[in-house]
């Protein structure tokens, strides 16, 4: 890296410190901070989701795991991006209706006050371990490719990254998040557009790659390895919970300014995404034959920035990168204090709190949440297997969450508080079970290691399954005025009608309908191509493909008609 | 030969970026003056109401 280059780097940091740090000014109470006071346009919406989405664990990831698997892990991405046009168009908008600010608090309108503190306090914990992880990848690519080293490198790039993100989270709340948020996304695709034509060209693009990798590595769908069929429909079921029940991702999208923003906002998320992951993965193959026999397959973008990339340039692609990390960092920064001072704070400790009170909380609990961020990246390095951690984690608390939340949350009207308490923590606890029989034969039940993290989440999410229902009907029935308001919300409300800006779930209109019909075709397009692509058939890729476009398709016409 | 699938891609990609830079350029405009206006607006009911109305905003 040049000095040219680290200018550019330090004048992009001073300039999204200054920005995020502006919105200082706009934050009159604690909604204004935890999400924009509903104010968030449909495009800025977009931009923002996109760019808490993306950071540096998909670029250096996914360009690392197809330099190693091929093409087959792009299908995480896609997958994802089609769970929150699902979730666009059926959980976000009844979520939005109720005016909740996290998922804990919708638990508390549906089942009582303690499954939201229990919750709440568990996704504080999980937010935590996610930021440390997403720093020290931050850190690492950073003292990667600037060629630093030790540990004055290290903590000096672990100040670059969280200080500035957590000063401005801090003065300009959800504001400053969602605009810098903004610059960041375009920031991310330019440095997207700079990297592929330098790389392609050089392994003679398309048909180079074709040429010159493995057979079976530019395959989308395959019957066999990790990245096969399998793995498509697993990755998808999680990101559909994903895309229902993430805190980072919801609190964006409850700043929305009504139903029709969120639907639309995370619809158009999805659609702009699905390119933007197919050029996150290309670069890992080209890196494939241009620097063969790397040790760590998580180098290869990393090699080809400082290979390729002239000067100046490279500061620009780096401050591209950057961009994506800085922006979840806010994001999730942002995320753990509302989940705090909302679900903890504001139930538990002090109810009676000022709006002033709770939005000097609010930033107090950014620097808290900054510095168990800065423990937690520490910790990595000495632990080893942070990423295997956090994988851990979300396998155990996550399908949990989405199925008595979502699941029996939105669609059976007998679930309780009682069951959703005891079937969250009956999850929760075969989650730990199960994980610990992957390391040791428990009662002669052993996980084998590379299954552990899918075995976990289908264990945890079914013994959610199973206790829900069964405490539920050996218990009282629940409140039927909270299960009312709920269910009131898949319904416009009267504002909504007079403001003519309803939407409905099920659409009336004949364009709505044939909308809502060809994004269920192209679901069942892509699902014929997985059960294709299980039967080892060559046309297996291009169908689930056109099946995705046409989902992409049907959704962003669903989310401008009714 | 000319690679379709790769710059067509990265052209529907450069289409998004075109697009992200422009759109919310306009709706922060549009944010902008209606945060202008509720500001002029509360600043000037506070200068009607007097001070307690002032008070009565900060609770």
């Amino acid at each position: 890296m040049t000095l040219a280059d680290y200018v550019i780097v330090f004048v992009f940091l001073g300039m999204i410190f200054l920005l995020g740090s502006w919105f200082y000014k706009w934050i009159g109470n604690p909604d204004d901070f935890m999400v924009t006071g509903r104010s968030i346009t449909p495009f800025i919406l977009a931009a923002t989701l996109a760019a808490t989405n993306i950071n540096l664990y998909n670029f250096v990831g996914y360009a690392g795991t197809s330099y190693a698997h091929g093409i087959g892990i792009v299908w995480q991405e896609w997958t994802g991006m089609m769970s929150l046009v699902f979730s666009g168009l059926f959980v976000l908008p009844i979520l939005r209706r109720l005016r909740i600010r996290t998922v804990p608090e919708y638990l508390e309108h549906r089942y009582s006050r303690g499954v939201r503190a229990l919750i709440g306090i568990m996704w504080v914990f999980r937010l935590g371990a996610w930021l440390g992880v997403v720093l020290y990848l931050a850190v690492k690519v950073a003292m990667n490719v600037t060629g630093t080293e030790g540990a004055t490198a290290f903590a000096s790039w672990i100040a670059v990254f969280s200080i500035i993100a957590i000063i401005y989270t801090a003065m300009g709340g959800m504001w400053a998040v969602a605009l810098t948020n903004v610059l960041q996304f375009v920031l991310m695709l330019a440095a997207l557009l700079i990297i592929v034509p330098v790389v392609m060209s050089k392994v003679g693009w398309t048909a180079g790659l074709l040429a010159h990798l493995q057979p079976g590595s530019m395959d989308f769908v395959v019957q066999t390895g990790p990245y096969n069929w399998l793995f498509i429909v697993a990755i998808f079921l999680l990101g559909i919970q994903w895309a229902s029940t993430d805190q980072g991702l919801l609190q964006t999208a409850f700043s929305a300014k009504n139903i029709r923003t969120v639907s639309r906002g995370l619809i158009l998320a999805g659609v702009i995404m699905a390119p933007i992951a197919y050029l996150t993965v290309i670069p890992g193959l080209a890196a494939r034959i241009l620097h063969p026999g790397l040790a760590n397959p998580d180098d290869a973008m990393g090699t080809l920035l400082v290979n390729h990339i002239p000067p100046i340039v490279l500061g620009l692609v780096l401050v591209g990168l950057l961009s994506s990390q800085v922006s979840t960092i806010s994001a999730n920064l942002n995320a753990t204090s509302t989940l705090f001072v909302n679900d903890v704070f504001r139930t538990i400790l002090k109810r009676d709190a000022s709006d002033k009170a709770v939005v000097f909380t609010l930033r107090l609990l950014i620097g808290i949440a900054g510095i168990i961020m800065i423990i937690f990246a520490y910790m990595v390095p000495k632990i080893g297997t942070a990423v295997e951690a956090y994988l851990t984690v979300i396998s155990i608390l996550d399908m949990p969450l989405f199925i008595v939340a979502i699941f029996y949350g939105l669609l059976w009207k007998r679930a309780n508080w009682q069951g959703a308490f005891l079937g969250y923590l009956a999850g929760a606890g075969f989650g730990i079970y199960t994980q610990v029989a992957s390391k040791v034969p428990l009662f002669g039940w052993h996980v084998a290691g590379d299954s552990a993290f899918a075995v976990t989440a289908l264990v945890s999410s079914s013994a959610a399954l199973i206790v829900t229902p069964l405490v539920s009907m050996l218990t009282a029935k629940p409140n039927p005025e909270k299960v009312a308001r709920v269910w009131a919300a898949r319904k416009n409300t009267a504002e909504e009608v007079d403001k003519a800006s309803t939407y409905h779930l099920i659409p009336i209109s004949l364009p709505g309908k044939t909308a809502l019909g060809i994004w269920f075709a192209g679901l069942l397009i892509f699902a014929v191509g997985l059960y294709l692509g299980s039967q080892g058939s060559d046309a297996a890729s291009a169908t689930a493909i056109t099946g995705m476009i046409i989902y992409f398709g049907g959704g962003l016409m669903r989310a401008y008609t009714d | 030969m000319f690679d379709w699938i790769t710059w067509g891609i990265w052209a529907i990609a450069f289409f998004i970026l075109v697009v992200f830079i422009v759109q919310p350029i306009r709706e922060f405009r549009r944010l902008y003056q209606e945060h202008k206006q509720a500001n002029s607006k509360d600043a000037s009911t506070a200068e009607n109401m007097g001070d307690d109305a002032g008070e009565a905003k900060e609770q």
